[in-house]
């Protein structure tokens, strides 16, 4: 695994400059179509005396936005130059694959909340150190709610990253790690754990103690509370089986954005860190297994 | 009249309620205490093969050998965490000792044996790990205001923790 500024310096040398003008371009392109229909807008709504010409100028905005080909070509562009090539050049046994994503019945193992709506894209897969595989990709869960009135309305349950990794192990037993205030399962399996800090932040559920507590060391608990203390994310955590299963509510991600620089450094060392946390700590969970033989 | 009534029916169920989480909370302790014994039982019936595994090449460690299978036979007799815990220690020495003997860590039988127990400490961590963090609950029940008044009215003690320096000790690599 390469250091992060390695890569993003390989990244910038290969394929940045076209792509910022790329960027430049369509951001341009759009600015002055917008600003075009705020004036006629605003010229036409004092000559009709209608407010609806506004409006009229706002979807006319939202329209050239969506249907743009530049932006369309510039999204795409950002997936398959820099997405692509920063995924590369982490780790050359994992691919990019914009257009894929993690099967519904995958996430649904994980048993992370009820939703009515899945959606799965940029699939990042490969195999770790050890031969391990792993899938992660971008998850959206919704579920619509209908009020007294009839109207329903979709709300997002969950919108990040969702990554699965195969362990060469059975664990005889689940254990589910979710941010505090989450609590969904029973609370018979709740564990109190040995750490007041991680208690505030993390609710730990499991049918064996013991086994929880082989797994959940002090070093993985302190992992998990500085990456939150860092990142402003809980990382979630289910493993069951053979199966090891990590969430981050990160919202959209490996999405170009228009009114940032192509190859954003903040972004893309984001990207990064939640990557390599999720190698680092799978890697650490996977030495307890193999250490406490459970 | 009416609210006299009411305070001390409320009065009478928060007691009721307080006491009874008390004694909740103490019982997971000693639950907690009891997963303990179960282990360092667990790993003490192994001594007798340890030993056995061990005196053929270490014939002159036989004091300890000797002072171990007493120990065990009086934490067998009357089981108590202390007792155990010193037992354990001594259990860990046994492994210790197999490092002066090339020819016995390539014993099979001792390898055997050095995995279970591995995986019989790691357990044994975990175990004294639920104990604390039961005790944590428990004593924070007991010390913080207004449970400490119950506690205090109905003989509710504070209890002991894992000893930092006594788990580091227990620590050793096996």
């Amino acid at each position: 695994m390469k250091n992060f500024n390695d890569i993003y310096e390989k990244i910038y040398a290969e394929c940045s400059q076209p792509l910022e003008e790329l960027r430049k371009k369509t951001r341009n392109g759009i600015t002055t179509v917008i600003l075009i229909s705020i004036i006629v807008g605003i010229i036409l709504t004092i000559i009709t005396r209608s407010i609806f010409m506004i409006f009229l100028a706002i979807i006319i905005s939202i329209f050239y936005i969506a249907l743009s080909k530049n932006n369309k070509n510039y999204r795409t562009m950002f997936k398959e130059k820099i997405i692509k090539s920063f995924v590369k050049e982490y780790s050359d046994s994992l691919e990019f694959y914009p257009t894929k994503g993690i099967s519904e019945m995958t996430y649904r193992q994980a048993k992370f909340e009820y939703y009515e709506r899945y959606h799965s894209e940029d699939l990042i897969t490969g195999t770790l150190e050890g031969g391990y595989a792993i899938n992660m990709a971008e998850v959206q869960t919704e579920t619509e709610e209908t009020d007294s009135d009839g109207n329903r309305t979709t709300y997002t349950v969950f919108h990040g990253l969702f990554a699965e990794i195969g362990l060469d192990k059975m664990i005889n037993s689940d254990i589910r790690i979710r941010r505090d205030g989450m609590s969904l399962f029973n609370k018979k399996d709740k564990i109190e754990m040995d750490s007041g800090e991680f208690e505030k932040k993390f609710n730990v559920y499991s049918t064996d103690k013991i086994i929880a507590m082989q797994l959940l060391t002090s070093d993985i608990m302190d992992m998990l509370l500085d990456f939150k203390e860092k990142n402003k994310i809980t990382p979630e955590i289910t493993i069951e089986g053979n199966k090891f299963y990590i969430r981050f509510a990160t919202g959209s991600v490996f999405e170009a954005k228009l009114m940032k620089k192509a190859l954003d450094y903040d972004t893309l060392k984001r990207y990064y860190d939640i990557i390599n946390f999720t190698l680092d700590l799978t890697e650490k969970f996977l030495k307890n297994i193999n250490e406490t033989e459970v | 009249m009416n609210i006299v009534i009411v305070v001390v029916v409320l009065l009478l169920i928060y007691v009721f309620m307080t006491y009874n989480s008390l004694i909740t909370k103490r019982n997971k302790v000693k639950q907690a205490a009891s997963g303990i014994d179960v282990y360092l039982t667990q790993r003490f019936e192994l001594i007798p093969n340890l030993v056995e595994c061990v005196k053929g090449y270490a014939e002159h460690e036989k004091e300890i050998f000797e002072e171990i299978s007493k120990m065990r036979e009086k934490y067998l007799k009357n089981k108590n965490l202390k007792d155990g815990e010193i037992l354990n220690n001594e259990c860990n020495k046994i492994i210790a000792i197999s490092e002066n003997y090339p020819e016995l860590k390539a014993n099979e039988q001792f390898l055997e044996l050095q995995k279970k127990l591995s995986k019989m400490e790691s357990q044994l961590q975990a175990a004294r790990r639920i104990y604390n963090s039961e005790v944590n609950v428990y004593n924070n029940k007991v010390q913080t205001f207004p449970s400490n008044i119950m506690a205090s009215l109905f003989n509710f003690k504070e209890e002991e923790y894992f000893q930092a320096e006594q788990e580091a000790t227990n620590n050793i690599k096996l």
